[in-house]
């Protein structure tokens, strides 16, 4: 019977295997992107160069009982009466759980720029070669390009000078000892007192005037070897793009369906970012009237009114006239809404408005979940939408079938795309569905 | 640690030993290495010196460790490894009276093992067993890659607990034999009393038929793989499979003993935790009376032992629950607050000042820790009272748009105890037989679920299946209940992992096992 006590302990496996887990997380991540980029985690973590994922770590299956045996539930422990809440967290669908859910016992540290560079294997840009991408050019200051024989004293190069001097004296040097048969010191000493002047250096050879005491010093800079650095005006390419954020704020947009925008906000912007040099976002909420407001007043906050797309559509279009020139501005508007427009004819009318200004792209995104729908009929006919039917009624367009629950329209010489998307999961759907490899028809 | 403070713990230690044989408790000799506590999380996750390398002994002591991280120093961490002499480890840093506590806590544990029936025939050599394992592992790895290997390991844990130690170990001659003598006995039976006319004369046609009818049934017996429904799902796949290669066997076997030496411990995990908590408590607070402990100290042991015994909302914590059924025992035991006469008192304040000086509670104890085992123990012991006493009640999930919430129910004492009862038959693990290894004349592995009032959850099904799958290499088919309706899960022979397994592993080398 013992106590042991040892100093040379080393982890031998622990590291090791935890390593080859986060392996092995960080490929599931890789393989399931569309269940990551739902993560609520990662949405509130705005301007973070890394964002964390709450996993529960790597099941390891075998056969156990399921939840529906025991109602989900199990036994507990400690002061609570029949009916007391012990826990909460949000449903499905709303965010929370998926297949590598929240709030885990481990986090997994993602680079954003990893996730979008997953992304962006299966995602483009809409209609655009990216070398087409609009952009202008920013002058950035002055920069030294090129070097001249003639300048300003004060912008001598005098690296490039002296290289100029070494060379031509080692030449002429070489040429005096040709044509003289003089040795090297010596041809350097008539160069020297001849200042350079070749001509008159091998005079003073021939002529044997050559001061031999006077002993050799180098070489000497002549003026055709003096240069100087030339500056220009630098310039920068910059592609820049702005993303018109419009939302339908009325009381029947919960703080659910909120999120879900949100969330793919998050991910079109930072998909842009990647794309353009600079982007601007603009928010504007609308009830019956329309208002520009900060970020967190768009996701957040809430008002009570009724509801008229137009006017946000109307409020878009004069911005982008006065500040953001279409030849200049890559321009993407991403509508989103539950469906519901008191006037859907205006609405259609002040979309046509924005259509035929041919920006680079108009998302209409209606987010409408499961228990929004009062049964099986609507659900199939999206019978509570006024403003999707009428824009499909305006122009033709083709449906597009993608994973998930959600539906997904497109007409491509418009660059307008509908959606309608129900839970986090089809976020991922959606973004492909806008930022798919577009072609635009040729025959416009 | 401070060499002063080593020999301080030695002779507490010592101390320790002779409080517990003092009361009765046997045990083998034990040896502590005291460790870093980065260490100390890695022996937490392998449970046992020298286990081979998985993500998931990985992922566990990542877990460890960040728990630690986050619920800071103090939390008595014990690993036990159930050998002879056995072994255990205290964490470097820990304050003395945590290693105190531990070291008690494990004498506990020990005594356990050496008491208790179903830890009798535990393997005591594993530990070097597996250390020579490891070794080979890692020559696989390197020499068919980490992929496969690890596909092997991680399909072998995912069946690990459906190796019965206890079953009997047969061959397969035994067992045909044993099942031809059964369905023969019973083919006579029923001539005895259904056709018993047909058979009552020496008719030699008679003989010769019934020659002809045993000769048949011997063949279908003998083509029939399994030849009755077979719950050592490891030991039939390693037996019968034909894409495993030697190397994988290899890996399977250990796999498979490792289970089978974990089935003892899960078989009695609340009466283990509690006993030892049990006797750490009371060898705590005997060691505070000899002053062996100052007060400071046994506040410290006190303070750590609230945290051994915290109530869990969402779950049971065996500590807790297994120290109270064992106090319980014994306290009623020595009062004799059990049996029939007692049971049938009607008044309140009788039935609980009762006592009849009986002083039985230790030799009580003794008795159901050398028989019992986990549901023998809750069955026999987890009363109403007890259930009301420890506060625990049944929760279900209720799920509305936004939230998913867990709510208490009002379910009485006596039902949450049939539930917990319920749960603990089979430890709490399914019940999956294979029923027939050429399902279909097509090579086909056919499983099934024994229902027992509870269904499989669906998800881990089907993986575990596809894990089953990739180590027979066609088909498995499982049948299960689900939603109250019968199912039946498919694993089909899998594209990615059956082709490399078809054109790698027939060919591997086998030499690997010798």
């Amino acid at each position: 019977m013992t106590i042991v006590y040892h100093e040379d302990w080393e982890i031998m496996k622990g590291l090791k295997d935890a390593k080859r887990h986060q392996e092995k997380i960080d490929e599931a991540i890789r393989k399931n992107v569309r269940d990551v980029i739902g993560n609520e985690d990662i949405i509130t973590n705005e301007g973070k160069k890394k964002v964390r994922v709450g996993v529960q770590g790597l099941k390891d299956y075998k056969f156990i009982y399921g939840q529906k045996g025991s109602g989900g539930g199990g036994v507990g422990q400690g002061d609570g009466d029949a009916g007391d809440v012990i826990g909460r967290r949000p449903a499905k669908g709303v965010g929370g759980k998926g297949g590598l859910g929240h709030g885990g016992d481990m986090e997994a540290e993602v680079e954003l720029d990893y996730i979008l560079d997953v992304m962006m294997q299966d995602l483009g840009l809409p209609w655009l070669d990216p070398k087409k991408k609009n952009s202008i050019e920013i002058p950035k200051g002055w920069r030294f390009e090129s070097i001249s024989k003639k300048g300003v004293y004060s912008r001598i190069h005098k690296k490039r000078t002296m290289k100029e001097a070494i060379k031509r004296n080692v030449l002429f040097v070489q040429e005096i000892m040709e044509q003289t048969g003089c040795d090297y010191e010596q041809a350097g000493k008539a160069l020297q007192q001849s200042k350079g002047d070749i001509e008159s250096a091998i005079d003073l050879i021939h002529t044997s005037t050559l001061d031999e005491d006077v002993p050799s010093a180098g070489f000497l800079i002549h003026d055709d070897d003096l240069r100087f650095k030339v500056i220009d005006e630098d310039v920068e390419i910059c592609s820049k793009a702005v993303v018109f954020a419009l939302m339908d704020v009325s009381g029947s947009m919960t703080a659910d369906k909120k999120y879900l925008v949100k969330s793919l906000l998050f991910w079109l912007v930072n998909w842009l970012r990647k794309q353009y040099e600079y982007v601007d976002i603009r928010f504007i909420q609308h009830t019956e009237i329309a208002t520009e407001v900060d970020e967190d007043t768009f996701f957040y906050g809430g008002e009570t009114g009724g509801t008229l797309a137009s006017s946000a559509f109307k409020k878009a279009n004069y911005i982008i006239d006065t500040e953001y020139p279409l030849d200049e501005w890559n321009i993407y508007t991403v509508y989103c809404s539950d469906g519901e427009d008191f006037e859907p004819k205006n609405a259609v009318s002040a979309i046509e408005d924005m259509v035929l200004k041919k920006i680079n792209m108009l998302s209409y995104v209606e987010i409408k979940p499961y228990h929004d729908l009062m049964d099986e009929q609507a659900m199939y006919e999206y019978g509570y939408s006024t403003l999707l039917p009428e824009c499909q009624k305006k122009w033709d367009f083709k449906e597009k079938k993608i994973d998930g629950e959600g539906k997904f329209w497109i007409n491509e010489n418009l660059h307008f795309l509908l959606s309608v998307i129900r839970n986090k999961k089809d976020i991922w759907p959606c973004l492909q569905h806008m930022l798919g490899m577009h072609t635009e028809d040729s025959s416009t | 640690m401070i060499n002063s403070e080593l020999k301080r713990l030695q002779k507490i230690e010592n101390r320790i030993y002779q409080i517990a044989e003092e009361n009765g408790l046997k045990f083998c000799d034990i040896e502590f290495d005291v460790i870093p506590q980065e260490k100390m999380f890695e022996m937490m996750a392998y449970g046992m010196p020298g286990m081979f390398s998985n993500w998931k002994f990985g992922r566990d002591y990542e877990k460890t460790r960040t728990i630690y991280e986050k619920m800071g120093v103090g939390l008595p961490y014990e690993v036990v490894v159930n050998t002879n002499p056995a072994r255990a480890y205290l964490m470097k840093d820990n304050v003395l009276a945590l290693q105190v506590l531990i070291i008690a806590h494990v004498v506990g544990h020990v005594a356990f093992f050496s008491m208790n029936q179903y830890h009798k025939e535990n393997d005591s050599d594993i530990a070097s067993k597996l250390i020579v394992a490891s070794q080979r592992y890692e020559e696989y790895e390197r020499k068919y890659g980490i992929e496969i290997v690890e596909a092997t390991i991680d399909a072998g844990h995912s069946i690990m607990f459906h190796s019965n130690p206890w079953s009997k170990e047969e061959t397969e001659q035994e067992k045909l034999e044993r099942i031809f003598e059964r369905i023969k006995q019973k083919k006579h039976h029923k001539t005895d009393t259904e056709f018993g006319d047909f058979f009552e004369d020496d008719d030699s046609q008679a003989e010769i038929d019934r020659e002809k009818w045993n000769h048949k049934v011997y063949m279908t017996l003998k083509n029939k793989i399994p030849i009755e429904p077979q719950e050592d799902i490891l030991r039939f796949l390693i037996d019968h499979s034909r894409v495993l290669a030697d190397w994988q066997k290899d890996i399977l076997e250990t796999v498979r003993m490792i289970g089978q030496y974990y089935w003892p411990n899960i078989k009695t995990k609340y009466m283990n935790e509690g006993f030892a908590t049990y006797w750490h408590e009371r060898i705590l607070r005997q060691l505070f009376r000899e002053n062996l402990l100052n007060a400071d100290e046994h506040s410290e042991c006190n303070y750590s032992n609230s945290l051994v015994k915290a109530k869990s909302p969402y779950s049971m914590n065996p500590y807790l629950v297994g120290s109270e059924i064992w106090e319980d025992i014994v306290k009623r035991w020595d009062k004799g607050q059990h049996g029939k006469e007692w049971e049938e008192i009607q008044d309140f304040d009788t039935k609980k000042e009762y006592d009849d000086g009986s002083m039985k509670g230790h030799d009580k104890m003794m008795k159901v820790l050398r028989t019992s085992n986990d549901w023998m123990f809750m069955h026999n012991f987890l009363t109403n009272d007890l259930v009301r006493e420890l506060k625990l009640y049944l929760y279900v999930r209720k799920e509305n748009v936004f939230f998913e919430e867990l709510v208490i129910t009002d379910k009485t004492a006596n039902e949450i105890r049939d539930i917990i009862i319920r749960s603990f038959s089979h430890s709490g693990i399914p019940k999956v037989y294979i029923k027939d290894g050429n399902f279909e004349n097509k090579g086909h592995l056919l499983l099934e679920h024994e229902f027992i009032g509870a269904e499989l959850d669906s998800e881990y099904a089907q993986k575990t299946l596809e894990h089953i799958e990739f180590l027979w290499g066609d088909d498995c088919i499982l049948h299960a209940k689900l939603g109250g309706q019968n199912k039946k899960y498919h694993a089909k022979k899998s594209q990615l992992v059956g082709d490399f397994n078809m054109e790698d592993l027939e060919y591997a080398p086998t030499s690997e096992t010798s």
